[in-house]
């Protein structure tokens, strides 16, 4: 792609499109139009001044090398921005989806752990098991051989053996379902330990991406200013004397303002 | 601007891991106006932002804008889902003026958006973080001691050194007019007129009237209201039409804009009303500029008249330099008016001037 082409394209993409019909509606007439040959000259007329001001006298050959290299200089800046707004609009999406996953992972934080803190709340009792029908039944079955083998039946305390028998084997099964409930009980609360531990982890990793991704913006050089050192007026100005006159006001006003202001 | 630059050797830069601001000094220049805020800076950085501010409502505006403060164009466009400012009016921050409004929570919410909006400003200049930042600011000549102290609060927590001047006169400096010149400076709160003559301009030398921006859109938003009852008209679409084809001229193409009448899109023609509306400008100026012109040496009187300098973004108004120049004549006898040529920057540009001639000592014993 020639370097118009890349200039135009430019102008394209940074344009907005009014419609003829529109423009005649709003009474407009005219329409100023920026070609490529006036931009081109633009350039030209810049290095020019530049040239002149600083009084260097140029061959017209060395003079067309430096125009068509400002010219080639105009187009890597263009394109560079270009590059470096792309960049930062994909830098700029990234972290929102970042930042966005981040506030999903920090209320899915907050729900697991109002649901840990409900289950390690809860304490098992035997009040909350329950023994179903098959057991209750293997307990039965288990009773009739136990005092099947009983040869006196009209003993005395016959019944207060069975029944003892019978308390027996319940607290058994009744001690097997608790353990059985509590061993569930602690394995629902290390899941959700775990879950929690790794969307903390996720969101630490997040975080951190997020931060890279901030610093890597601020890290941005920024633009450097023309001076290395404090200024002040030029001496050789002409004005120098009222200027450093009025600058003196200025600054007397500040001071003054300063001294007003810490006192309030 | 020519300004001559002195280059120094650059030093080592990193000391303690943190960034030692030895590595130059970049100057900014703001003019914060109550319309439009604009910066220029000493790395060739020009910017200008709306001065609006705004803040997501709630926590769901908050997670679609991403973002914790809006400013400029991003802020008006949003509008609906923000707390909304404009924190500056009439040239000074929203209900700061009167004590007893000091504590109210508006005048707490406009200090906080113009702080912001000057936080913003600066943020623009695109600084390096290894270079010093010496900023001036021009501020509205009546603006109140609480009003200054916010902005130079708001600002010496992102620059180095701070100085605040009036407007109309960094203006001045900044196209060096500084002697038997007088500056109009028409904002979109008031109209600034400032007489130059060498020293500092003095309560004296300045007249301020409420003939500007917004009363040229109120003005103009009333007569499309009696012209066509019927017109849904805000101020927002007049504002927007007069930064299209404000005018003064006599002959102009009409002026045709489409507005929603019981919700059908109609044209209508405001050529007239845009014209009379932008004319009332031009009196309260030449009543200005007689007073200014009235008391000053009237030796000098002529060279006054022939040196008026028509700035802000209301001098953007097509045909009002010629028109003021035709009343003075009228009024005065005489009269000859420059219109700068970069409204938007002119003030912002005289800041920046202001803030590379300042010397090094005056920057040190005010950070």
């Amino acid at each position: 792609m020639g370097f118009a082409d890349s200039v135009f394209r430019l102008f394209r993409e940074n344009s907005d499109v009014v419609p003829l019909n529109r423009l005649k509606k709003q009474g407009v007439k005219n329409v100023t139009v920026l070609d490529w040959e006036r931009v081109q000259k633009l350039i030209e007329k810049a290095v020019d001044q530049a040239l002149s001001k600083h009084r260097i006298d140029l061959a017209p050959d060395v003079l067309a090398t430096v125009h068509r290299d400002a010219r080639e200089a105009f187009h890597r800046l263009l394109e560079q921005r270009d590059k470096l707004e792309a960049t930062t609009r994909t830098l700029e999406q990234e972290r929102a989806t970042l930042l966005a996953n981040v506030d999903e992972l920090r209320s899915e934080i907050s729900r697991s752990q109002s649901a840990l803190e409900q289950e390690r709340q809860k304490r098992v009792s035997l009040e909350d098991v329950a023994i179903d029908g098959a057991k209750l039944d293997e307990v039965m079955r288990h009773l009739e051989g136990q005092v099947s083998g009983m040869t006196d039946s009209n003993a005395p305390d016959f019944a207060a053996r069975v029944a003892g028998v019978a308390r027996s084997l319940i607290e058994a099964e009744r001690k097997r379902a608790l353990d059985a409930a509590e061993n569930e009980q602690k394995q629902k609360v290390e899941n959700l330990e775990r879950r929690l531990a790794k969307l903390q982890r996720t969101l630490t990793e997040t975080e951190g991406v997020v931060e890279r991704l901030k610093a890597a913006k601020e890290g941005d050089p920024g633009i450097e200013s023309i001076y290395k050192s404090v200024q002040g007026l030029d001496p050789k100005d002409q004005r120098a004397g009222q200027k450093r006159g009025l600058l003196d006001q200025v600054f007397q006003l500040n001071l003054e303002l300063r001294d007003v202001i810490d006192k309030k | 601007m020519a300004i001559e630059v002195r280059r120094e050797p650059e030093t080592e830069s990193t000391r303690f891991g943190e960034k030692k601001k030895d590595h130059g000094v970049l100057y900014v220049g703001m003019d914060l106006g109550t319309s439009r805020t604009s910066v220029a800076c000493s790395n060739g950085v020009r910017e200008t932002v709306a001065s609006v501010v705004g803040y997501p409502k709630d926590v769901v505006a908050r997670k679609l804008l991403k973002k914790d403060i809006l400013f400029g164009k991003e802020a008006f466009d949003n509008r609906l889902s923000l707390d909304f400012y404009r924190p500056l009016a009439k040239g000074v921050i929203k209900h700061t003026d009167r004590a007893e409004e000091r504590e109210s929570e508006a005048a707490k919410m406009n200090l906080k958006a113009a702080a912001d909006l000057v936080r913003h400003a600066i943020s623009l200049a695109q600084s390096r973080k290894d270079e010093l930042i010496y900023a001036v600011i021009g501020a509205p000549a009546e603006a109140s001691i609480h009003n200054r102290k916010a902005i130079i609060d708001a600002a010496k927590e992102v620059v180095d050194s701070v100085m605040i001047c009036s407007e109309p006169f960094s203006v001045a400096y900044g196209l060096d007019r500084l002697t038997d010149t007088l500056v109009i400076d028409i904002g979109a709160g008031t109209t600034d007129l400032c007489r130059m003559h060498g020293t500092m301009p003095a309560a004296e030398d300045q007249v301020m009237n409420t003939f500007a921006g917004d009363h040229v859109d109120q003005t103009l938003l009333e007569m499309i209201q009696k012209k066509e009852p019927r017109a849904q008209v805000n101020l927002n679409m007049v504002r927007l039409w007069k930064e299209r084809w404000a005018t003064v001229r006599s002959t102009i193409q009409p002026i045709i804009v489409q507005v929603p009448i019981v919700g059908k899109p109609t044209d209508i023609d405001i050529t007239n009303e845009m014209r009379t509306a932008c004319r009332t400008l031009i009196a309260p100026i030449v009543d200005g500029l007689g007073r200014l012109i009235a008391s000053y040496d009237p030796e000098f009187q002529d060279r006054l008249k022939d040196n008026v300098l028509l700035g802000g973004g209301g001098s953007q108004v097509d045909g009002l330099g010629d028109e003021i120049e035709k009343a003075m004549q009228e009024a005065f006898g005489r009269g000859t008016v420059t219109t700068v040529e970069e409204p938007i920057y002119a003030g912002a540009n005289g800041a920046l001037k202001i803030a590379h001639d300042m010397p090094e000592e005056y920057w040190e014993k005010l950070r």
